[in-house]
């Protein structure tokens, strides 16, 4: 090891504050990988600021001898710590890593179960499934949303009866999760669930969440609960219901999509506008030509494709 | 020979190495990279005016990619024929048919360098369609560490890196590119390096408008990028192409940053005018898009914003959270100090300034599929290279072509002796603000250039201004010798100001070359209001002459390997 560098390491463990976060600074300047080791045991010091700097440098380093470490700063006291380590492990966690972060969630440390279940995404491996399925039971709702949510993300995994619990869950955050991660799940249970939710949650974002997991689904016996959530008070939904019923045609939508043509937001006369061409039906041609003057240029355009779609259609069904 | 560094009391230093990178941003890192994996054996360094760990157009992150061609969402031909759409035809369709085609290897590339992209639950990419067409912006949301990751990569590959010289003129022997000179911005050392090929990617000429702030930095490109590459590959002899394509885009208001539509917009987010209605024809980012936004800016239902605040409060808070944490931390201070709010304001927008860049249109240093420039052993990579809309995945595909080709090309060449007499002309000319300190001050004579772009090059573009323009950027060459400069950073400065006045005149010679209007905003000529195909269907390229004139001629457009059928497919889809 140079002289330079060993002036710094040695720095490392001074008793003063400030030498020690000069000497982690000016070590994360020189990129130096004979620091790594040193800047390691840095991370047992005292001070939470010398911690969350170490956790920086040690990113920078992308070396795999940080990310043991790297795990254990994950249940820190420290808010700053614990933040920096988790973004820091991020981009540094590879499958290689599973064993050792589902080992952390047998810990009894609430922060730690947090942010493994988050690093789990990364990972996107089934194993993991028997590791979160407990925290669906955990009397902490932080938990129970970041297992939910985890679960969208393991390869593989196409059925998960107990998800659907959640779908219940007293806390709407919880139930806001569960919903869209039951759009990439086919259990019997889950279109009518999801169905029931999108026209009588009481919370609009489960509602809104709802209509985007039917949209995923594209099932047609969502059909009834789609064309209900098109005259829905929030806006969102009934963008994202009149999203699904693009994917999902059928003629009962058709009154529904008509009278979307003329809602307040934009966005909803927009896509009323796509699924009435993709629908195909006559009946829709004279509501869209009213909408050929609407405000909004993007509705003005997609109302004219409509149109042209529809009696590409007619002319192919003539022919045909 | 007298040495006016040394007469300053500044050494010179002399440096070697086989490929020489100049410029370490995006394109810089990635060609020292492949250059180096392409040959272990082979010396290669990366000047860097600034410091390779934060510097260029990602210095600090990105929050997305525009342009990825993604398997299975997008294939290469589709993405020729809509950047060919979207520039009117004027493409070399072979140098852009590249980005396509390796696009997907380099994210992947920096997927294993640990670069995260946005994936959804399934693990595949989450790629968003924020236009009416094309689906290739794939989001990074934990993008903003990006260029630490490629500085980390550069140092594991062996590459060297000199940080703090600025570049500022190719050398040129026996009619080939053979090393650079530069001085040390720090030291003021006079730097002569020796190379077998140099590859510049210094990106774009950002600094040629001055923006509506009035700020000489308050730019939409990085402020750094003040045109470097353009005026030393023009110097050189290398070919320039479609400088009259401006780079012009919509942006915050006061605020020097894009509104990010490409980030809020999957959120649910748009651009709409003062009443709150969508109000663009155009499919997709190009000059015709930018006249539609001009032209409702300039009408009654102007000025135009990008809406949010019809969006719930979560919502909100997630598009903040990668707006402010990502991109441009200055830009929640920013609203913060106006008493905006997202939930009730719209971001109000406006045009931003001109300038040159190839990763949003096409002007740049011309160079064919294998990032050749005209000049053999010069090769150009990223913003400043022209091959349109190429943006950050452009920019490390042509990195990495120019890192490999330049390694093959140098095989059976060695160094040569620069000529002493080219080394003390250029010596007085860079130092020369040193010798009057008392000068009149780079910012003033920046400042002044600039507000003549302004005047006289903004389009809509008039025959009599750019004429006059075009007569004040030649003589302002007089002006430029009036400058002092008290430190080597001032001088550095002073060498970007003369960077900036090259790249106007280029501007303004192209501009009036072109009769005819295309790239709708961006080469909007009150003169000749309309498209031109019969007589302007090409390039207009422009080099320096043996004598030194500036000369412009046409360059025909290379035969396509896409069919695009441009009279019927246009993206100004022009509904009423």
């Amino acid at each position: 090891m140079d002289s330079e560098l060993s002036q710094w390491i040695t720095l490392l463990r001074s008793p003063l504050l400030d030498d020690r976060l000069v000497a982690i600074k000016t070590l994360q300047h020189l990129g130096d990988e004979d620091a790594i080791a040193p800047l390691i045991d840095a991370l047992q010091d005292d001070d939470p600021t010398v911690q969350t700097l170490v956790i920086t440098t040690l990113w920078e380093f992308a070396h795999p001898s940080a990310i043991p470490p790297l795990i254990g700063c994950l249940g820190s006291p420290y808010e700053a710590v614990r933040n920096e380590a988790l973004s820091a492990l991020k981009e540094l966690v590879s499958t290689d890593d599973l064993m050792k972060l589902l080992d952390v969630l047998q810990t009894g440390n609430f922060h730690a179960q947090l942010n493994v279940l988050v690093l789990l995404r990364k990972i996107h491996d089934a194993q993991a499934l028997p590791f979160i399925l407990p925290f669906f039971e955990s009397e902490n709702a932080e938990l129970r949303e970041a297992a939910v949510i985890t679960l969208r993300y393991l390869n593989q995994v196409v059925r998960c009866e107990p998800a659907l619990a959640l779908a219940r869950d007293p806390s709407e955050v919880v139930r806001r999760a569960a919903v869209l991660t039951l759009g990439h799940l086919s259990d019997e249970g889950v279109v009518p669930l999801l169905s029931h939710l999108l026209t009588e949650d009481t919370d609009w974002q489960v509602r809104r969440n709802a209509a985007q997991a039917l949209d995923t689904l594209a099932d047609p016996a969502a059909i009834a609960a789609l064309v209900a959530a098109v005259a829905d008070p929030e806006w969102q939904v009934r963008k994202f219901a009149v999203r699904a019923l693009q994917k999902v045609t059928d003629s009962r939508a058709l009154p529904a999509l008509i009278n979307a043509l003329a809602d307040e937001s934009s966005d909803v006369r927009r896509d009323a506008a796509t699924a009435l061409g993709n629908l195909g039906q006559t009946e829709a041609l004279s509501a869209l030509q009213q909408t050929l003057n609407d405000p909004d240029i993007d509705v003005r355009i997609f109302s004219e494709r409509a149109i042209a779609q529809i009696n590409q259609t007619l002319a192919q069904t003539a022919h045909g | 020979m007298t040495n006016l560094n040394t007469d300053l009391g500044f050494p010179t230093q002399r440096l070697q190495a086989d490929v020489l990178v100049v410029g370490g941003g995006t394109a810089g890192t990635m060609a020292g990279i492949k250059a180096k994996q392409a040959n272990p054996d082979s010396d290669v360094l990366i000047l860097e005016k600034a410091n390779i760990r934060r510097s260029g157009a990602i210095a600090m992150g990105m929050d997305g990619v525009n342009t990825a061609v993604i398997p299975g969402n997008s294939t290469p031909e589709q993405y020729v024929r809509e950047i060919t759409i979207a520039n009117d035809g004027i493409v070399n369709q072979k140098a852009v048919y590249e980005t396509g085609r390796l696009g997907f290897e380099v994210i992947q590339e920096l997927e294993s360098w640990g670069v995260k992209f946005q994936k959804d639950p399934d693990g595949n990419y989450d790629l968003k369609q924020v236009h009416r067409v094309g689906k290739y912006v794939l989001p990074m949301p934990e993008g903003k560490d990006l260029k630490k990751i490629l500085t980390r990569q550069v140092k594991r590959h062996g590459v060297k890196v000199t940080n703090r010289v600025m570049a500022t003129r190719v050398i040129v022997q026996n009619g080939r590119a053979t090393g650079v000179v530069g001085f040390d911005v720090r030291s003021g050392d006079f730097v002569v390096i020796q190379a077998k090929a140099v590859i510049l990617c210094t990106g774009a000429c950002g600094r040629l408008g001055l923006p509506a702030s009035g700020y000489l930095y308050g730019t939409y490109e990085n402020p750094t990028n003040a045109g470097d590459g353009y005026a030393m590959a023009y110097h050189a002899g290398a070919e320039m192409t479609n400088i009259e394509c401006f780079q012009i885009n919509p942006l915050i208001k006061d605020y020097n940053g894009p509104a990010c539509a490409y980030v809020a917009s999957p959120f649910g987010a748009y651009t709409a005018n003062a009443e709150g209605h969508r109000f663009i024809n155009c499919d997709y980012w190009s000059g015709q898009m930018m006249l539609d936004i001009y032209k409702e800016l300039n009408s009654g239902n102007g000025p135009v914003h990008l809406k949010m605040y019809h969006l719930d409060d979560d919502t909100i808070a997630k598009i903040e959270s990668i707006l402010w944490a990502n991109e441009r931390p200055s830009r929640g201070r920013f609203h913060e100090g106006r008493g905006e709010n997202y939930r009730t304001h719209g971001v109000e927008m406006n045009i931003s300034e001109i300038g040159l860049c190839s990763g949003h249109s096409a002007s740049g240093v011309w160079v064919n599929e294998r990032a050749e420039t005209t000049v053999p052993g010069l090769y150009a990579a990223g913003d400043m290279a022209s091959v349109p809309h190429n943006y950050m995945i452009g920019a490390f595909v042509y990195g990495r072509i120019a890192g490999e080709n330049a390694v093959d090309y140098l095989q059976s060449l060695d160094h040569l002796e620069p000529d002493p007499d080219f080394l003390a002309a250029e010596q007085t000319r860079i130092y020369a603000p040193l010798t009057q300190p008392n000068g009149i001050p780079h910012t003033q004579v920046e400042y002044k250039l600039r507000r003549l772009v302004n005047d006289y090059l903004q389009p809509p573009k008039s025959p009599h201004k750019m004429e006059i323009g075009l007569e004040k950027f030649v003589a302002y060459a007089d002006t430029l010798t009036a400058m002092g400069a008290r430190d080597p950073h001032e001088l550095m400065r002073c060498n970007e100001v003369s960077f900036i006045r090259d790249c106007a005149e280029m501007a303004a010679r192209a501009s009036l070359y072109r009769k005819e209007t295309r790239w709708g905003l961006y080469h909007y000529r009150l003169d000749y209001p309309d498209r031109n195909d019969a007589e302007w269907f090409c390039h207009v390229n422009l080099k320096r002459t043996e004598s030194g004139e500036m000369e412009l001629f046409k360059r025909p457009v290379e035969p396509y390997i896409v069919d695009v059928d441009l009279k019927r497919e246009v993206y100004d889809v022009a509904v009423r």
